[in-house]
């Protein structure tokens, strides 16, 4: 297909030796891939009797327009870009994991527990909020870290391959979770979900009336931490040796194993942070499906942010943005479900096969690289 | 423990195991090819739209197959564009391709409806009984009074099996997997064998989403495929990409599955979730590297390009 | 909402044309909504003001089952005058909060949750919009509610020990019956006490079984529990268990037995063996409710308590309530006689 496609390629397309890497150029290849999926779901809305332009308005206007809507998308750009910060440590370390479906349920339900402690006669009663978070975080994180720290232990010790590992683990963390919600730590009543946390216990609103919360601080401050890491201190030096060439990393005497289970703390525990932020900044319970596909979506973010921890925030607000948006239609326009998730869908494809136009450079017979090229040949 | 116990809940396994052994044989192969497809969950759900629709619209069983085969390859010849063309992640444009696909489908199956709510159920595959076979105690009732899917899909298996171990292109197809610079090497187009693995993964999980209206249900619901996508991929890991063991892997699968049914009606103690987790387990220890080397195509998820 | 999709389009027509041709066009605007908002304008007389209702769905209006019933309460509102709907399908546990505040921040005077599942989402969200009504068309859980917000007894564990009855009337070997759940939680495991309870109460020492499958959602799964309820002896099958019950419909079906529909009349997906099915009026509650806000006699903070046949319609299609050809006449007024027992709450069903 590929062959095919270059026999077939017309003679102003050329393939470039590298992928056009400039800001612009990705800039440009993201605006043309959204643009090409607007476009296509304009047939759909149609088809369903709603105007496109209205549904269109109401999908940049209402996450980024509106006080109220921009709330939300910070409130669901917290988890996501932790989880995208996660994955980031993880992947450029060489640990390709995939289990922050596990992480964020697992970190959700530590910080359940501990919350539920803080109730009113329970242990952890009349602890200073600043204390609990300072737990909460240490709780979650230590769910996360140790669950994808195992997996890590079980590719350094005996060649686990991590991608298989971490999938199928994700669905022993969803089910022992689904368990505690449905047995142990059941609220009394009928549903398979825990209590409402403690008020007190919440993580703070950033604006009165509005549902931003402080996750995304902490969103702001791993993301600062995570390029630290990287970029200034020797762990991260190493891991990203690891990531680059393993082979070359033992030789260097970089203790490999051990670099790749500390990635695997690191990067879970982002993940199980991920999970309090949700719990105690949006949900206040904890419940089967708290997670809704975050630690997959948070994998989608860090891809479109080309693994650069810097890019993750911005990323995971346009992301979360997009989702705002999507509901709004559903909202205020005739069109079902069905046709929002394809839009959605639809970008996220449509931005990462635009990675393809990105190796090709097209060439006017008139333009100056043209010319040059003849001149070249002559 | 009488009889009747071990028979219901074993016939319940195969039953439960058809389709998801289906789809996993095809994945196996895409895999062996050196493509992780985690999309099969949507092309199962598309190929069961399809069979649906031909099913409505024709009457015909074989054909609604058919349809559902060809509707699977369809779509997949977008998912090999994405992974083998585009080098996207195969497990995010897999994972985003799912959702691609509920969508799709509940818009055309909503259409198709033309804002009518009446159920409506179309014939089904019959369970045929094969001579001889199925009189016999247990294994007669359990394996051989089944429906023609699931024969259609243990030839599969023995088709899988055949194709990767005894032919030419099977070879090439496994060197793309295993070596793929080693394979372009030597001539293979390394591309071609990825797509072919794609889209036998595609027709596979085309038939899975069939078996399921054609065999199973009789009706068509955008929810019916219910992560049972994902069980396959499971299954080809626990049955370590071998054709033969996947078998046996989908009956494990589907026996646990069963089997929280049989218990609920005898005891009933056990948590149901951690029978539905046994299997994730049992997964991951098979893939541990705990017990002995797991046999995963090396160059699996590496995208491959020639420069 | 057709009317805010109206002005913003007017608006984009407006900022291209001359001031002279706007203020023509904006006449003929004006009239035009006057016209079309005569017969709105009769209902306005009546009723005051439009009542906008939100309903709010886990599954999808197409699933032939729970969500299309309520969907055919709002359909009908909606062709009420005086009354503007709409609805969102496929919210997930994680997104059920945003979604009821995106519809209470839009105005909507009426927000309906759907299923058991919307009930702690909609409790936390109703304190921060006193101004909005909230139903949710389940129990009310245990512990004390806010003032607007209304929950529903829609009287499952009496209709399942109906249904239990009339299974253990209908069944020929009186030897067992079935049933079959979906997502294991408290409500179903109680429905599957009382189902077992009113089989034992038609007829003493017969066996009621009952499978939790763990999933509303999967059919074939539903068809194994049904193929394993016969494997252990039984002859009649209902289920509660949406599209996982449609699955173990087609599994009675296919073993020749004896199966009783739920939530709809599901008479048509199995003819030769359903012998009734056991339609919620969910329907009528849900138009109930809405007039009332719309009335302004809305009380909420409590729980609503209709009779079990208020709430629960035996339909068996062309036949009226049941198909003679499976039920007796003499299991039929068994049937009755325990049915008027129930809506007369003088049976206590296990709790």
């Amino acid at each position: 297909m590929g062959e095919l496609l270059q026999r077939l390629k017309p003679r102003w397309l050329e393939k470039r030796l590298e992928p056009a890497d400039s800001p612009a150029a990705v800039a440009a290849s993201v605006v043309l891939a959204v643009a090409a999926a607007l476009a296509v779901t304009v047939v759909l809305f149609l088809a369903y009797g709603a105007n496109p332009l209205a549904a269109f308005y109401e999908l940049f206007h209402e996450p980024f327009g509106t006080l109220r809507g921009f709330g939300y998308t910070l409130a669901g750009a917290a988890p996501l870009s932790l989880i995208a910060l996660g994955a980031i440590v993880c992947w450029r370390a060489g640990f390709e994991y995939l289990g922050f479906e596990g992480c964020f349920v697992l970190g959700a339900a530590a910080s359940a527990w501990l919350a539920l402690a803080a109730a009113p006669g329970g242990w952890l009663a009349g602890l200073p909020f600043p204390f609990f978070l300072a737990l909460a975080i240490f709780a979650s994180a230590a769910a996360g870290g140790i669950w994808a720290a195992a997996t890590a232990l079980l590719r350094v010790r005996s060649g686990g391959n991590e991608v298989l590992i971490s999938l199928m683990a994700n669905y022993v963390a969803i089910f022992f979770v689904q368990y505690l919600v449905s047995w142990p730590m059941r609220a009394p009543g009928s549903l398979p979900e825990t209590a409402q946390m403690p008020r007190a216990t919440w993580l703070p609103f950033l604006w009165h009336g509005g549902r931003a919360h402080a996750g995304i601080l902490l969103a702001v401050a791993a993301t600062l931490a995570v390029w630290a890491l990287l970029k200034k201190t020797r762990l991260g030096f190493e891991m990203l040796v690891m990531g680059a060439n393993l082979r070359a990393a033992r030789y260097a005497g970089i203790p490999a194993g051990r670099r790749m289970v500390a990635a695997a703390l690191i990067g879970g525990g982002l993940g199980g942070v991920a999970g309090m932020t949700e719990l105690l900044g949006a949900q206040h319970r904890l419940m089967d499906g708290i997670s809704g596909g975050v630690g997959f979506l948070g994998l989608i973010v860090a891809l479109l942010a080309r693994l650069n921890p810097l890019a993750v925030l911005p990323t995971a607000i346009l992301y979360a943005g997009m989702s705002v948006g999507a509901d709004a239609i559903e909202r205020r326009t005739t069109v079902p479900t069905s046709i929002t998730l394809i839009l959605e869908s639809l970008i996220v494809l449509f931005v990462l096969a635009a990675e393809l136009l990105r190796r090709y450079r097209v060439r006017l017979p008139f333009s100056r690289e043209a010319t040059e090229a003849k001149e070249a040949k002559r | 423990m009488n009889t009747a116990f071990w028979v219901t809940w074993l016939a319940a396994s195969v039953r439960l195991a058809g389709p998801v052994l289906a789809a996993a044989e095809g994945e196996l192969v895409c895999e062996r090819a050196g493509v992780l497809n985690v999309g099969i969950e949507g092309t199962i759900l598309l190929g069961a739209l399809a069979s649906f629709l031909t099913a409505q619209a024709t009457g015909s069983l074989t054909l609604s197959l058919v349809a559902a085969i060809a509707a699977g390859v369809l779509v997949n010849l977008f998912l090999a564009w994405m992974y083998v063309t585009v080098r996207a992640s195969q497990v995010v444009a897999g994972l985003v391709f799912n959702v691609l696909a509920v969508g799709a489908a509940s818009a055309i199956y909503r259409l198709a409806l033309g804002g009518e709510t009446a159920q409506r159920t179309i014939p089904t595959f019959p369970p045929v009984a094969i001579p001889w076979l199925s009189s016999l105690p247990i294994i007669g009732p359990v394996f051989f009074a089944q429906t023609a899917p699931l024969y259609l899909t243990l030839l599969a298996a023995a088709g899988a099996h055949v194709f990767l171990f005894r032919t030419r292109t099977g070879l090439a197809l496994r060197a793309a997997g295993e070596n793929p610079r080693a394979a372009d090497a030597a001539g293979i187009s390394v591309e071609r064998m990825r797509y072919l693995g794609v889209l036998v993964s595609g027709a596979m999980a085309g038939m899975a989403g069939a078996y399921m209206v054609l065999a199973q249900v009789g009706f068509f619901r955008e929810g019916m495929v219910a992560g049972q996508g994902f069980i396959a991929l499971g299954i080809v890991i626990f049955g370590r990409w071998s054709p033969w063991k996947a078998v046996g892997a989908a009956l494990v699968f589907g026996a646990c599955d069963a089997l929280q049914f049989s218990l609920q009606l005898s005891s009933g103690s056990v948590p149901p979730q951690l029978l539905l987790a046994l299997p994730y387990l049992v997964t991951i220890l098979a893939i541990s590297g705990i017990f002995g080397r797991a046999g995963k195509p090396a160059a699996l998820m590496q995208p491959y390009s020639r420069d | 909402m057709m009317r805010i999709r109206v002005t913003t389009t007017d608006r984009t027509v407006d900022s291209s044309i001359s001031r002279r041709d706007f203020c023509r066009l904006a006449a003929c605007a004006a009239t035009g909504t006057l016209a079309s908002g005569f017969a709105w304008g009769q209902s306005h007389l009546v009723q005051g003001r439009v009542t906008k209702v939100a309903l709010l769905l886990s599954g999808v209006i197409t699933d032939g089952g729970w969500s299309a019933l309520a969907y055919g309460g709002l359909r009908g509102l909606a062709r009420t005058p005086g009354f503007q709907t709409a609805y969102m399908e496929n919210i997930t546990l994680a997104r059920m909060q945003q979604v009821a505040r995106g519809y209470s921040d839009d105005g909507f005077d009426l927000i309906i949750g759907h299923g058991f599942e919307f009930a702690s989402a909609l409790i936390d969200v109703a304190p921060d919009y006193p101004a909005q009504k909230y139903f949710v068309t389940n129990y009310q859980p245990h512990e004390a509610v806010p003032a607007n917000i209304l929950f529903i007894d829609l009287e499952y564990y009496a209709a399942a020990f109906g249904a239990g009855a009339l299974a253990a009337l209908i069944s020929e070997k009186k030897f067992a019956v079935g049933f079959v759940g979906g997502e294991d939680d408290p409500n179903q495991q109680r429905i599957r006490r009382c189902f077992i309870a009113g089989a034992q109460y038609a007829v003493p020492g017969i066996r009621g079984l009952g499978i939790i499958t763990g999933d509303y959602d999967n059919a074939a799964r539903g068809r194994e529990a049904a193929a394993t309820l016969v494997g252990h002896g039984a002859d009649v099958i209902w289920h509660g268990a949406d599209v996982t019950g449609l699955g173990a419909i087609e599994g009675a079906a296919a073993a020749g037995i004896k199966v009783m529909g739920c939530y709809s009349d599901q008479t048509s997906l199995a003819p030769r063996n359903m012998a009734t099915s056991f339609e919620l009026n969910i329907r009528g509650a849900v138009e109930t409710v809405a007039k009332w806000v719309a009335a302004g006699s809305f009380t909420g903070g409590r729980e609503w308590k209709p009779t079990v046949d208020e709430m629960w319609l035996p339909r068996a299609g062309a036949n009226g309530d049941h198909n003679p050809k499976l039920v007796s006449a003499e299991a039929w007024s068994g049937f009755q006689r325990v049915w008027r027992e129930l809506a007369a709450r003088k049976i206590a069903v296990p709790s």
